[in-house]
């Protein structure tokens, strides 16, 4: 990890908060935050280097949480 | 430390964080499951958050987590003393973020704003209720994982005072995982109760 690379992903993550503050209420914040959250976690969090068995157990969160909010959809959809 | 034993305590902090990832992920279904049954009052609710203290709070979040991964890269280029730092500024940032944090809680109960039933504040029904319920669950535990690496930041810095940074890259990058981890959930509560405004 380059200090360049950790610098531009500060500038991106600030500059998507403030995207985000602008953009109140609107629901595109909550779409701002996915983003944010891919950035941090491919760079602060270093995953783009990470072992596998590292990314394998992030790549299961976002199963998991996909699922977690498909059901929670389906159940406030379907009433 | 051996190799076999870094990537085994890499491998528990992932463990951990997948473990946190779905306490959240279960309290962020709840909100959109409520939110979708009060889309009205969700949105009102969030017109009496305090818009500018959770900005500030994001910038700052945002910031320590540059801060700590810095602290990370220097101890790779074996600079100790300028790691010590690196660490300091991410703690200052945290104490900031937490002391804005207990000031916002303070507005809300002052205006009568408090979590369930039983508030003096702008009555908005059931939706206000669970929306200031949810706020004061979530921003609560992530204030408690917050305070947590304040204390793990605190270790790091009196370990790498003692030794050389680079002997202890490994504690190093795994409490900068956790604190980068604990700044991402921030990034869906930032939107969630201070943003999302609209869809009445």
């Amino acid at each position: 990890m380059s200090g360049r690379t950790l610098v531009l992903t500060f500038v991106a993550l600030e500059l998507l908060a403030g995207a985000s503050w602008l953009a109140s209420g609107t629901g595109l914040p909550i779409a701002v935050a996915f983003v944010q959250a891919l950035v941090s976690a491919t760079w602060f969090m270093e995953l783009r280097t990470a072992h596998p068995v590292h990314r394998a157990i992030a790549l299961a969160i976002l199963f998991f949480i996909a699922l977690l909010c498909a059901g929670t959809a389906a159940d406030s959809g379907l009433r | 430390m051996t190799p076999e034993r870094a990537h085994a305590w890499r491998l528990a902090v992932w463990i951990l964080i997948a473990s946190e990832a779905l306490l959240f992920a279960g309290l962020f279904a709840l909100y959109a499951g409520y939110r979708a049954e009060y889309p009205g009052a969700f949105a009102r609710s969030a017109t009496h958050s305090v818009q500018w203290m959770g900005g500030v709070n994001t910038v700052i979040l945002i910031a320590s987590s540059f801060a700590i991964a810095w602290a990370v890269l220097e101890a790779w280029r074996g600079r100790e003393r300028v790691v010590a730092r690196w660490l300091g500024g991410a703690a200052a940032l945290g104490i900031a973020f937490v002391a804005i944090k207990l000031a916002e809680w303070h507005v809300h109960v002052g205006e009568g704003i408090v979590a369930g039933a039983g508030g003096h504040g702008p009555d908005e029904g059931r939706g206000m209720q669970l929306f200031f319920t949810l706020y004061y669950l979530m921003t609560g535990l992530h204030l408690v994982h917050l305070v947590v690496g304040l204390a793990l930041v605190a270790w790091l810095i009196a370990l790498v005072r003692g030794a050389r940074a680079a002997h202890h890259l490994v504690p190093l990058e795994l409490v900068a995982l956790y604190w980068n981890f604990v700044d991402l959930i921030w990034m869906f509560l930032w939107p969630m109760f201070y943003l999302l405004r609209g869809g009445a």
